[in-house]
């Protein structure tokens, strides 16, 4: 910014040449004289830059000091101006570009969407567009808080929004809304029910008739503790079922991969295609732009004209990096022991209890290998099921 | 004139007021060796980037160093930027 006030004003480096040239920074000093970049050249010529405008003082403090002044350079200020009346096109090519700038920066040719956690970025746009907040909105005629309500009846997730427009960018700051808990009502009756299929090893009843003993095989869905309660005295009750029932389960998983695979081992043929996006149009300067790219990896880097974070225009330029890169067989030992270690922590992941002994079979058919993980556990099976209301 | 600065001088010791600013007086201040500021300067009487002297009312500065340069100056204040090795008060 200073050098552009400079520029604008002008400049003139000179040159003081006497017996005594302190005493022309002396006579700037007492004459408010703003000079920078002294340079001294030796002991009779000292160098410094002044204001274009303050040139005629300076000549008059060296005239009073006895020393000869010669101009060195002059830079902006009144040459800029000479130049440009004699280049009246550019000059109003400039005025232009400057005033369309201006007008552009009216408009919204960026949206930056904070605070997105469960919504995704894209629905937010869409519905921003469907309340009048898009690319090229013309941002003074927005109102917030009818952007705001109208966001709020679209998307029944957020708790609350708003939008802040900066130059030509709108931020987006919104927050969702947190989602109820599930309450569980301990008072309303419910029978225990199993969870998964298995051998019941033990049963530990709080409340409610149990209907499975150790040692019995129980199929999915089969009430393993009743909520209806018999009483010898009164009629039945319902009571809400409480219970742990740790039963021995049986799993098989198994996953299947590629026999041969290959591995990346490092960059081979780099090249790089562009592309220009304006506003929402894009132009592609390559052919073959729906071809999938199966065997290449691609990055791509975004030039948007403009301040980042502060201005932006609707032009980017678009530069995909494309790169071949170089593979290598994976070595087929260690994939196998690979696999079983994420069936395992699958498996693990997946019960609610322990996995008392385990297995792996390793196959291979064709160009597939198969691992598969036979594994015996045990675990609380026990499901919880409100009965109907009488 | 003499004796009237001296009597000056010695009432402004005598009463703890600062001298520079009841009489003009002029003061230095070095930073770090790198910057010095002088205070009520009456000019520069030499400038280069190995030597710069300042006059001042009772005498004159004289900075010794290397790559030294003035930075801003006005009526008042000069501010000196570089290598300050050594300050004479002469």
């Amino acid at each position: 910014m200073a050098k552009l006030l400079e520029r604008i004003k002008g400049t003139v480096r000179a040159e003081i040449c006497g017996i005594f040239p302190e005493a022309v920074l002396n006579a700037c000093a007492l004459g408010a004289i703003v000079f920078w970049d002294l340079e001294s050249v030796d002991a009779y010529t000292l160098r410094l830059t002044v204001y274009e405008k303050e040139l005629e003082k300076l000549r008059t403090a060296a005239a009073g000091a006895m020393c000869e002044l010669k101009i060195l350079d002059r830079r902006g200020g009144s040459r800029d101006r000479r130049l440009l009346r004699r280049r009246k096109w550019l000059l109003l090519s400039g005025a232009l570009a400057a005033a369309l700038l201006a007008l552009s920066s009216l408009f919204i040719w960026e949206i930056d969407v904070r605070g997105c956690d469960k919504l995704s970025q894209g629905r937010v746009l869409r519905a921003l567009e469907d309340c009048g907040v898009g690319l090229g909105t013309w941002w003074p005629g927005l109102s917030a808080d009818l952007v705001r309500s109208r966001m709020l009846t679209e998307l029944p997730e957020l708790a609350w929004m708003t939008v802040n427009v900066s130059g030509s960018r709108a931020v987006v700051l919104l927050s969702e809304r947190l989602e109820k808990p599930e309450i569980i009502q301990e008072d309303r009756p419910a029978d225990i029910l199993a969870g998964k299929t298995g051998i019941i090893n033990r049963v530990s009843v709080l409340s409610g008739k149990p209907l499975a003993a150790k040692g019995q095989a129980v199929v999915r869905g089969e009430t393993l503790v009743s909520g209806t309660v018999d009483s010898l005295t009164r009629p039945a009750r319902q009571v809400r079922a409480q219970a742990e029932v740790l039963a021995d389960t049986w799993y098989e998983l198994t996953a299947v991969s590629p026999a041969k695979e290959e591995l990346k081992t490092g960059e081979g043929r780099v090249s790089d295609r562009f592309a220009l996006r304006l506003g929402k149009k894009r132009i592609n300067f390559y052919l073959e732009s729906g071809k999938r790219l199966d065997e290449r990896d691609k990055i791509v880097y975004e030039y948007t004209l403009g301040i980042k974070g502060l201005f932006a225009l609707p032009v980017t330029l678009i530069r995909e990096e494309q790169v071949w890169p170089e593979t290598a067989p994976a070595a087929d030992s260690g994939r196998a022991e690979e696999m079983q270690r994420r069936l395992y922590a699958s498996l693990r992941e997946s019960i609610d209890g322990e996995i008392v002994s385990s297995g792996f079979s390793v196959s291979r058919s064709g160009e597939l290998l198969q691992v598969t993980l036979r594994a015996r556990c045990r675990e609380n099976i026990a499901v919880c099921r409100e009965l109907a209301a009488p | 004139m003499k004796k009237i600065g001296a009597l000056a001088s010695g009432l402004a010791e005598r009463l703890s007021l600062p001298e520079d600013a009841l009489l003009g007086a002029a003061k230095l201040s070095v930073t770090a060796g790198r910057r010095a500021l002088v205070e009520n300067h009456r000019g520069i009487l030499e400038y280069g980037p190995e030597r710069i002297v300042v006059a001042v009312p009772r005498g004159k500065i004289s900075l010794s160093g290397s790559g030294m340069q003035l930075l801003a100056m006005n009526g008042g204040e000069l501010l000196i930027g570089g290598d300050v090795k050594s300050v004479e008060w002469e």
